[in-house]
């Protein structure tokens, strides 16, 4: 019996942590977006049972065009984030999984702004866009590429993209990562033999090493999916969702709605309309390395 | 596989421009801790700092934070390295345990389990702010250093148990199986073999667990208000000088607070690239 129950007792600690910190409060929040629960400056108001309003928080949500707005701007942010990052990623990891002189130093100090904190990547970038100061809009003002100084975080498409720019350049070198792992565990027979078939390079990329590397690259782009999908610090840091909400991602709508407007319902029920989207890929993720765990 | 000469000429020009990709930012991040504000409010070209002075270092070092004892961005470190260690340490000794249970025995329902511990790991972070907020606040916890600890510890516990439980996985059982007729105990199979036997994966894991710790700003800019609690994130986002954002000042404060989570990458970047795989292979 007690052989039985053993591992039982081994779950124990991490059950209560998961049970408190994360599945009891998940079924709060299900009750929060179901009753009208709001944050006065000076109390929080006692959840009750009696303020249930059914999915009208939901039905509000769902009719809300700032809603939808922020849905087209975390896929734009997500899709060409992680593309951008997809594809310089693929480049840099072919490019150092060759034999060249200081190829370990090369493979370290890539990986610096990944280390770097999102809020210091943040910092940084906001500083190099700055409308008066920032390196990189006088140098588009000094080459003559901008008329004067423009202010590159002060119009929705340039901001957006901007942030792109600032995610991919931390990003980037996770992708790299996990490409590099996965190219040094490919046999080499399959590409000696590919080219005694006389296939060229191309060819031999696209015929061998993108299949064999398919696991790995699947797994790179759901885990910076997901993450791009849920950006957060970033916008708070460089634009705060402006200008006039042009930068305004679900997470930061979230974050806004709930925390700086004290409407805790509402925004519960954003989190999980927001969240069936990280379902969805959740699920794609799960099926693939549950798919490889048999 | 051997490369002709214009094969390696173009190899180092893809080198070098990886090289100004990751360079060119941090050259510039480095260079600017080093400016004076005259440089950094300059409204032309400055790639170089026309004198070097250590002005943002040594406003980054002064000041008392409310609780009278260190500057703000040192109260802050500290924080910040209580609960990433406290939360990592942690995460590492009860996952360890739930770990071992899944890869070592067999019990009804382990599969399911194992799915739905991955499944908890995709939860938004944001669905739970609202909740877990409104929780602390009744219980007074909100600007103490426990709840941070206690909220990273429960988000990385999910992946820390499936990290550890594929290391377990994949070291053979013969040794334990003689070693369990000898008398060892399960919990002595645990400490004198799987875990030495694990200790890169181990390393590797708790590194990307202290990373993800040291980077978090969502909750711990709702979870704490004062320097009692502050994490370093939260105190770079607010420095500023008369309400002015002083960006010599994060800047500075920023560097410095990467340098702790770059010298962990750098130095365990080999164990990171064999965990990294391992969890994409295997996982």
């Amino acid at each position: 019996m007690i052989k039985k129950l053993r591992p039982f007792g081994y779950l124990l600690p991490s059950f209560l942590v998961i049970l408190s910190v994360t599945l009891l409060p998940l079924l709060y929040a299900i009750f929060i977006s179901f009753i009208n629960l709001t944050k006065n400056v000076h109390k929080l108001d006692n959840p009750k049972l009696w303020d249930y309003v059914g999915f009208e928080n939901f039905a509000k949500v769902l009719s809300d065009s700032s809603f939808w707005q922020a849905v087209g701007r975390t896929m734009y942010f997500t899709v060409t984030s992680v593309g951008l990052e997809f594809a310089l990623g693929m480049a840099f990891a072919l490019i150092l999984n060759e034999k060249f002189a200081g190829r370990g130093f090369v493979r370290g100090f890539m990986l610096i702004p990944w280390a770097l904190p999102t809020i210091v990547n943040a910092v940084l970038w906001k500083w190099l866009y700055d409308p008066d100061h920032g390196t990189i809009t006088v140098l588009l003002a000094t080459l003559g590429i901008t008329d004067g100084h423009f202010n590159i975080l002060g119009s929705s498409f340039s901001a957006m993209n901007a942030i792109i720019i600032a995610d991919v350049w931390k990003n980037t070198a996770f992708v790299t990562l996990i490409l590099l792992a996965a190219m040094q565990s490919l046999p080499a027979e399959a590409y000696e033999a590919g080219k005694i078939d006389g296939a060229s390079a191309f060819r031999r990329f696209f015929s061998i090493t993108l299949p064999l590397l398919s696991p790995a690259i699947l797994v790179a782009l759901i885990m910076r999916t997901m993450e791009a999908f849920k950006v957060f610090d970033i916008i708070y840091i460089m634009t705060g969702g402006g200008p006039a909400g042009g930068t305004q991602v679900l997470s930061f709508l979230t974050y806004q709605t709930s925390m700086m407007f004290g409407k805790f319902s509402y925004g519960s029920s954003l989190a999980f309309v927001m969240s069936i989207f990280i379902l969805i890929f959740a699920f794609i993720y799960i099926k693939i390395l549950y798919k490889k765990a048999e | 596989m051997e490369r002709t000469r214009a094969q390696k000429f173009w190899i180092y020009v893809g080198v070098c421009l990886v090289m100004l990709f990751t360079a060119l930012p941090l050259l510039l991040l480095v260079t600017a801790t080093f400016s004076s504000s005259g440089d950094l409010n300059a409204k032309t070209l400055h790639l170089w700092p026309s004198e070097w002075t250590l002005g943002n270092y040594s406003r980054v070092f002064s000041g008392e934070a409310s609780d009278g004892s260190l500057p703000p961005f040192l109260t802050a470190m500290k924080n910040s390295v209580i609960v990433a260690l406290s939360s990592t340490l942690l995460t590492l000794l009860i996952g360890m345990f739930a770990a071992y249970a899944c890869a070592r025995f067999r019990f009804r329902g382990r599969d399911t389990l194992l799915v739905s511990i991955l499944g908890f790991r995709m939860v938004p972070e944001v669905v739970l702010l609202i909740p877990l907020y409104v929780i602390f606040a009744r219980m007074g916890m909100i600007n103490h250093k426990p709840a941070l600890i206690l909220i990273y510890t429960a988000f990385n516990l999910p992946y820390v148990i499936w990290m550890m439980q594929t290391y377990f996985r994949s070291i053979p059982r013969s040794m334990e199986e003689s070693a369990q007729i000898d008398g060892v105990s399960p919990l002595g199979i645990l400490f004198k073999f799987l875990l030495p036997l694990s200790l890169p994966g181990l390393v590797a894991t708790g590194i990307f667990v202290l990373l993800i710790a040291w980077d978090e700003f969502m909750f711990a800019s709702i979870f704490t208000s004062t320097y009692d609690a502050k994490t370093i994130t939260v105190a770079i986002s607010e420095f500023s000088k008369r309400g002015m954002i002083d960006f010599g000042m994060q800047i500075t404060g920023g560097f410095l607070a990467s340098l702790p989570p770059i010298a962990l990458a750098l130095f365990l970047q080999k164990y990171i690239i064999s965990g990294l795989s391992e969890g994409s292979e295997k996982g």
